[in-house]
């Protein structure tokens, strides 16, 4: 069994001359050079288009660069075999549109599912997964299902499913997009916290209020250019 | 361990919960399944019974050896003592002209057209049994007896038994050409239902692939609900089955009664119902592991 056992290392991840272009488009990315080191909490800012979604899912390992390398945890995302690729996802935690949230699935089998894949005993994984709900104030909603909840709350749950297995990293796309300010409040303090708890976090937002509250290291992008 | 079956009773449970989720969808699969199933195995245990009945009907071979009208009594005793010194002739039974028309005579509605007779058409006649009952030794000491004198007519009595085989063995051979398209139905469906419930729960096959499923974690409930499918459409080709021998039955027994020959068909023994079972199932799981393999690879 190929389990990903991360290396030891400083930097958790390193991007060196990286470009990326999607089939027949323009280049969304150039010459990025960039590391993370463990425990960090990085913001990714820049206008619409910038090219930060695109950075977070290179460094997600969701997409494979056009050229150079992204390294994340010692392991080149490029040349990493897919049998290896979902034992370094289960070291990631994914914040994205793309990690929906299941209509017919209540929240804690939501907040279940990553600890079933990692093959956690359900008799922990069940006290992990209501300690993890706690802490993101979604207790008494366990039996409901997602649709049910309002959208602070849905993006509270998908925060509990991408910490609830204690990932290396936690990667949040425009996390409070759509949440009012309190809610927006609510969630930036709760990515202080995991990051408090030793997990790297790095967010794409352009929300303020977000980046003043979480008081990141900022990555800024201009046209798929680090800006100096 | 532990954890491991806990994992498998799991993906069984979520199995069972698609099966239901949608009922309709499911039930079509089955009932389709059930009767491709059960087309090659009612056709298997007809041929198989047919095949008893003729080891149990068909007696040991014979061969009728006829004289020529014009055979006096010494070509008769001559022929008798070529038979009793032959190798392959096990015992044999004379049946003089005489006296097959005293029988004949005997035979009712047949008195008087022998009557009406000026001499009598009957040949003498032998019935010899062999040692070796083979159809190619019958064959060549049927060519044999033929080329004694005075020999008219040589019949292996067998030869209804042997047509019959051969219709036998040409059935199952139809049938194993059947068995096997049908096989492939059943694979057909089976890849079908499943691509379906690929279709319904792609939102979470993503999810768990971008949480770090590997493909068996994603695979594993899909493959339980082939295996399911092929399992009840087993159980479902194993009740029509059933079913219809009792309505078959029911008909054959006022026919044997005609020919004074048990014809009831027996019920589907018990090894062939589970043979059924298992070869469904795995029907099942290879059905879905190649639908989901085909969703995985499509996906990716």
């Amino acid at each position: 069994m190929p389990y990903l056992i991360p290396r030891p290392h400083m930097n958790q991840i390193s991007l060196n001359n990286v470009f990326h272009r999607y089939p027949g488009g323009k280049e969304v990315l150039h010459n990025i050079n960039l590391t993370i080191d463990a425990g960090e909490r990085i913001c990714l800012i820049g206008s619409s288009g910038a090219g930060k979604s695109t950075l977070l899912r290179l460094m997600a390992a969701l997409e494979q660069p056009y050229s150079g390398t992204v390294i994340v945890a010692g392991h080149n995302t490029s040349t990493m075999s897919t049998s290896e690729l979902p034992y370094l996802r289960r070291q990631c935690g994914l914040i994205l549109d793309d990690v929906k949230l299941l209509p017919n699935h209540s929240v804690m089998a939501h907040v279940l599912l990553p600890l079933d894949i990692a093959g956690i005993d359900r008799q922990s994984a069940q006290a992990q997964a209501l300690s993890v709900l706690e802490t993101v104030g979604l207790n008494q909603y366990t039996e409901h299902s997602p649709m049910s909840l309002s959208g602070g709350d849905q993006q509270r749950l998908r925060i509990a499913r991408a910490i609830v297995h204690q990932p290396i990293l936690l990667f949040a796309d425009e996390p409070t997009t759509n949440l009012d300010a309190d809610d927006a409040e609510a969630i930036g303090a709760l990515f202080r916290k995991i990051n408090l708890s030793g997990t790297t976090v790095i967010l794409a937002s352009h929300d303020r209020q977000l980046v003043t509250q979480f008081k990141p290291r900022l990555i800024e992008l201009n046209h798929g250019k680090l800006r100096a | 361990m532990k954890t491991y079956l806990c994992a498998h009773w799991r993906a069984l449970k979520t199995a069972l919960y698609r099966l239901y989720h949608p009922p309709l969808m499911s039930l079509v699969s089955l009932l389709m399944i059930g009767t491709t199933l059960a087309l090659p195995l009612a056709c298997g245990l007809i041929i198989h019974h047919l095949q008893t009945l003729t080891n149990t009907y068909s007696p040991h071979p014979q061969i009728n050896l006829f004289m020529a009208q014009d055979a006096s009594a010494t070509q008769f005793k001559q022929i008798e003592q070529r038979l009793q010194t032959h190798a392959g002739v096990s015992s044999y039974r004379t049946i003089p002209r005489a006296q097959a028309l005293e029988a004949m005579k005997a035979r009712t509605g047949w008195a008087d057209i022998m009557a009406g007779l000026t001499q009598n058409p009957l040949p003498d006649a032998f019935i010899i049994s062999t040692i070796d009952h083979s159809a190619a030794t019958l064959d060549a000491l049927r060519t044999e007896l033929l080329a004694w004198p005075k020999v008219s007519t040589v019949q292996v009595d067998t030869e209804w038994a042997r047509r019959l085989d051969s219709l036998l063995r040409l059935g199952r051979s139809a049938l194993g050409l059947l068995a096997g398209a049908l096989a492939i139905t059943v694979l057909a469906i089976v890849f079908q239902s499943i691509q379906l419930q690929c279709m319904n729960h792609r939102d979470e096959i993503d999810v768990q692939g971008l949480l770090g499923a590997t493909n068996t974690f994603i695979r594993r409930p899909f493959l339980y609900f082939g295996y399911v499918l092929g399992l009840i459409g087993g159980g479902i080709a194993w009740g029509l089955v059933s079913a219809t021998l009792i309505v078959l039955n029911t008909e054959l027994v006022q026919l044997s009664a005609l020919y004074d020959i048990p014809l009831s068909i027996p019920p589907l023994p018990l090894e062939w119902g589970l043979g059924l079972l298992c070869a469904a199932a795995i029907l099942g799981g290879l059905g879905a592991y190649l639908s989901v393999a085909r969703h995985l690879w499509n996906t990716k």
